[in-house]
């Protein structure tokens, strides 16, 4: 009991200190993606990035893929030079995996190989999807869920992912700038 | 084939036994197909056949799961999502679902924490017609349920039965499961006879603001304080952290981070959450939200908690709250015995450093140059007065934990120091202190058996004296409290007879340890100087410090008794000391029987004239208070009544026998900065004078944690905010910072 409690405590305050708030400058990360690139952090400074954390295999991540909205909102991101990176911390996942879907899917962001869960516990990520959009100056500014549609039914969802990044892009605040994320827990290794 | 089967039996005879309700074909489907295998199973569920128009029933749905899987609560948590459930039923208004207490999974370690319901979760809702619906009428329901194991499958079910609306009601065979869901149900504190409380550790919260915050709960009604009517509290499930679980309201995420049992709560007790707050601005102040699991005698409970969470803009002034309570405690309260060691640990370090108190310390010098004396004379002598001294301190201990419990058994609450409350218990202690001076200025000696005596010659402190100023430095030690003393005697005033005993000897051990080191360490008696001439003018001059200890128990005497009872104690010592002088002739003579008998005659008249003291009757408020005071009497109402007016108020509790109050009082709230911060700004000030006993006050001490004085509260103008809780030693700076937070003139607003 005393020390379930402790790692809680532990693991609150790690995660306190850890997962970048918003407004916390997020510090420099890198991670290969499944053709092996390396990416980082400070590769991107001068421009927005979106990171979306994904499973292929948990049903929200594939509703809203057969509804195209990460897919669309990132091509049209990207037409304003923001960067959409995909990560998946499924600790089954392999690179295969992801050049399969990605086929399937037919998208062309790179999509992050974080199966020891490293950038997922840096960010805090905890959903899948799970969305975070971190500013030119590489500062957090949102993280939550994608849209206001938990279940799917709504007929015009409020991205919030888009609206915060076009508050980016006219020097505003976003405004949700934390939303509660829904959908599969990400699936970590133990 | 034989295992597949083997399996649908298992399933057929675990659905046997879960027993579920039939119901027609319409109002069950199964769904969430796990490759052709649905995971979960709905039924409508009605708890009337027929109702009333105007009549309110409840309408329900019964998820059945398979075994791991899970549906979610109405706050799933930091993943998943509640079912959502849309009822449709024409002519009726449907209220909002009520949802069982939930239970707590974590993944990863606690990574990913989510609140759900396995196996099976019935989840209710009450229904009213209106008053023109007759007839059959037809309930329906849409609802997504999302279902989980380690993967998480999105279900949908369509269910409708009808129900007949007509001129009586009739209970349907599902009544009864309604009921069983109903008392897993959260209920209103007030409903269930509790109090429920949040404590912050900020006055606002503001958006991004990490915090700590904790939910007292307990089961006395306010202002009752009488502890055997409370019943003893405890969190209902296995872990701790899963009693209580959080809703996510405001953008505010919130977690459990321990329990403890502060004095106080009288039985109840106390969970200590961390939050924070979403970067976002709020509109105006928000809820804390959520359910909490409690057992009483026995029985478990289920409650809601809807309390306020004052909020704040961003970059707006708050105040801090510090309140010792809000600290997770990661002991359990469901097992004492965990807790207890860090309780005795923090007791023996408290003990250690009480002996650095101004208390203590002539007690300590007079025991340390002692040993001077005794060098002389060979380890075991030595070691024989470490040992006395201990043993005395702990009898001492030992039997102040007796009266503790005594006066708990008869309904009184007492805090620490609380002795020194009694007129006649300052007096003792003042004849004690005189008749040991004497001793040291050399009028008599600690022994009957004047025989002795004189062979010992410089052999002039026995083991018996040694015990005996063991029991003066405990009696000296109370009104002085150092550091982690607080802490031990708080938790050990709230728990079993064995603890408080287990912790009075710890403090004891504690005050003891060093003096015991010294005697038991050869190499540090060595470090105490040999002894010569100067030492018995050095016991002289530790004898008027001791007399120096008499004037300010006089001083205490006659500021809560009077100046009468001040003189008749004053004449009671003189009388003693002639006694003691007496005594001290009669022993030099080295006549055995007259210098017993004379000694006997001593304790007897000596015991006789403390009691028939005239110092019992306190003193009619102000006569014996000549100087101006700061503030008016406390009371709660009044401080309420002032606060009601929008006056931003300071409240202290002091006692004349409390060291550190008293340095406080002159240093700081003397100060002519102070004065004028608060005169200026408008302050009302309120004084809890806790020099006698007082109810009222000791439970105002408890509501913030404390069980003696200090204790200084500054309310701002603004209502219902959180006292600032100043620090125990006060300097001016801190006091005024305060002030000007808590009463912000105009120019200053931000």
């Amino acid at each position: 009991m005393k020390r379930i409690a402790l790692a809680i405590a532990a693991a609150a305050l790690l995660g306190a200190v850890q997962s970048p708030k918003i407004g916390d400058r997020v510090p420099d990360w890198s991670a290969r993606d499944e053709n092996g690139v390396e990416h980082k952090m400070s590769q991107y400074a001068g421009h927005a990035v979106v990171l979306e954390w994904t499973n292929p295999e948990c049903p929200f991540v594939e509703r809203h893929y057969q509804a195209g909205t990460m897919k669309q909102l990132a091509t049209v991101l990207g037409a304003k030079d923001v960067v959409w990176l995909a990560v998946n911390s499924t600790y089954t996942n392999t690179a295969d995996d992801t050049k399969a879907w990605k086929q399937e899917q037919g998208f062309s962001y790179a999509t992050l190989q974080d199966e020891d869960g490293k950038l997922g516990h840096l960010f805090g990520a905890r959903t899948t999807p799970h969305m975070f959009v971190i500013d030119a100056k590489g500062v957090l500014r949102y993280r939550g869920a994608i849209d206001d549609d938990q279940y799917g039914r709504a007929e015009k969802p409020k991205n919030y992912v888009d609206s915060a990044v076009q508050a980016l892009l006219a020097s505003a605040s976003p405004d949700p700038s934390e939303t509660q994320s829904y959908g599969c827990s990400v699936k970590y290794k133990d | 084939m034989s295992r597949p089967l083997l399996v649908f039996a298992l399933l057929l005879l675990a659905g046997a036994a879960r027993a579920a309700p039939s119901v027609p074909e319409s109002a069950l489907a199964s769904t969430a197909p796990d490759r052709g295998n649905p995971r979960l199973e709905g039924r409508l569920l009605l708890d009337h056949d027929a109702v009333r128009p105007g009549a309110q029933f409840r309408v329900g749905v019964l998820l059945s799961m398979d075994r791991h899987w899970h549906v979610y609560w109405r706050n799933s948590g930091q993943s998943g999502t509640p079912p959502n459930l849309r009822w449709q039923i024409a002519g009726a208004e449907v209220g909002a679902p009520e949802w069982p207490f939930p239970e707590v999974f974590r993944e990863n370690g606690g990574f990913i924490t989510t609140y759900g319901y396995t196996d099976e979760v019935l989840l209710a809702s009450p229904v009213t017609f209106a008053s023109r619906v007759s007839g059959d009428v037809e309930v329906r329901l849409d609802a997504d349920v999302l279902v989980c194991e380690v993967q998480c499958i999105p279900g949908e079910l369509h269910l409708s039965r009808p129900i007949r609306v007509g001129v009586a009601d009739q209970a349907s065979a599902e009544y009864e499961l309604f009921e069983r869901w109903r008392a897993r149900v959260p209920r209103p504190v007030g409903e269930r006879g509790l109090e429920l409380e949040a404590l912050y550790s900020q006055s606002a919260i503001r958006p991004g603001d990490s915090f700590r915050a904790a939910l007292a709960l307990h089961s006395c009604a306010k202002g009752s304080g009488d502890a055997p009517a409370c019943a003893a509290l405890s969190p209902a499930t296995e872990k701790i952290e899963d009693a209580f679980v959080p809703e996510h309201t405001g953008g505010v995420e919130l977690a459990v981070t321990g329990a403890r049992r502060p004095p106080f709560l009288a039985g109840g007790f106390l969970l200590t959450l961390s939050g924070s707050a979403s970067h976002d601005a709020s509109a105006g102040d928000t809820r804390l939200r959520g359910a909490l699991a409690v057992t009483r005698k026995g029985e478990t409970e289920f409650v809601e908690v809807d309390l306020p969470l004052p909020r704040a803009a961003a970059g707006a002034k708050v105040a801090a709250l510090e309140n010792p309570w809000l600290d997770p405690d990661l002991r359990s309260p469901n097992a004492p015995a965990i807790s207890l060691w860090q309780a005795v640990l923090l007791a023996l370090l408290g003990g250690v450093v009480l002996n650095a108190m101004p208390c203590v310390l002539p007690v300590l010098a007079i025991k340390v140059f002692g040993l001077a004396e005794l060098a002389q004379h060979g380890r075991a002598e030595i070691v024989r007065h470490g040992i006395a001294y201990t043993a005395g301190v702990l009898a001492s201990m030992l039997a102040l934990a007796g009266i503790v419990v005594a006066l708990r058994a008869a309904g009184t609450s007492v805090g620490w120091g609380f002795q020194f409350q009694e007129p006649i218990f300052v007096a003792a202690i003042a004849a004690v202190l005189v008749v040991f001076a004497l001793s040291l200025f050399g009028v008599f000696e600690f022994r009957l058996d004047a025989t002795r005596i004189a062979s010992a010659g410089a052999q002039a402190t026995g083991a018996r004296r040694s015990f005996f100023e063991g029991l003066l430095a405990v009696v000296l030690a109370t009104p002085c409290t150092a550091p982690f003393v607080g802490t031990a005697v708080g938790f050990a005033f709230a728990s079993s007879t064995a603890t408080i005993a287990a912790i009075f000897l710890a403090i004891g051990f504690g005050l003891a340890l060093p003096f015991l080191l010294v005697c038991l360490v050869p190499a540090w008696a060595k470090l105490v100087p040999r002894s010569g001439p100067w030492t018995a003018q050095l016991r002289a001059a530790l004898g008027f410090a001791l007399l120096g200890t008499v004037v300010w128990l006089l001083w205490i005497l006659g500021r809560s008794a009077g100046a009468d009872s001040q003189a008749a104690l004053l004449a009671y010592l003189c009388a003693l000391a002639a006694g003691v002088w007496v005594f001290g002739a009669i022993q030099r003579t080295e006549r055995v029987s007259p210098a017993r008998i004379a000694g006997i005659v001593l304790v007897v008249l000596g015991l006789l004239g403390l009691r028939s003291l005239p110092i019992g009757a306190p003193a009619p408020a102000g006569t014996a208070r000549p100087v101006a005071e700061l503030g008016r009497h406390f009371s709660a109402a009044d401080v309420e009544a002032a606060r009601a007016r929008g006056a931003p108020v300071f409240v202290y509790f002091t006692a004349e026998w409390c060291l550190t109050c008293k340095v406080n009082e002159h240093v700081v709230l003397d100060d002519a900065r102070v004065r004028a911060e608060l005169e200026q700004r408008g302050f009302e000030i309120f004084k809890g004078d806790w020099t006698r006993r007082d109810e009222a006050i000791r439970q105002e001490l408890a509501r913030f944690g404390k069980a003696g004085v200090p204790l200084y509260l500054v309310y701002g103008s603004s209502a219902g905010a959180q006292p600032i809780v100043l620090p125990e030693l006060l300097t001016v700076d801190v006091f005024v910072n305060a002030l000007r937070e808590a009463a912000p003139k105009t120019e200053e607003k931000t």
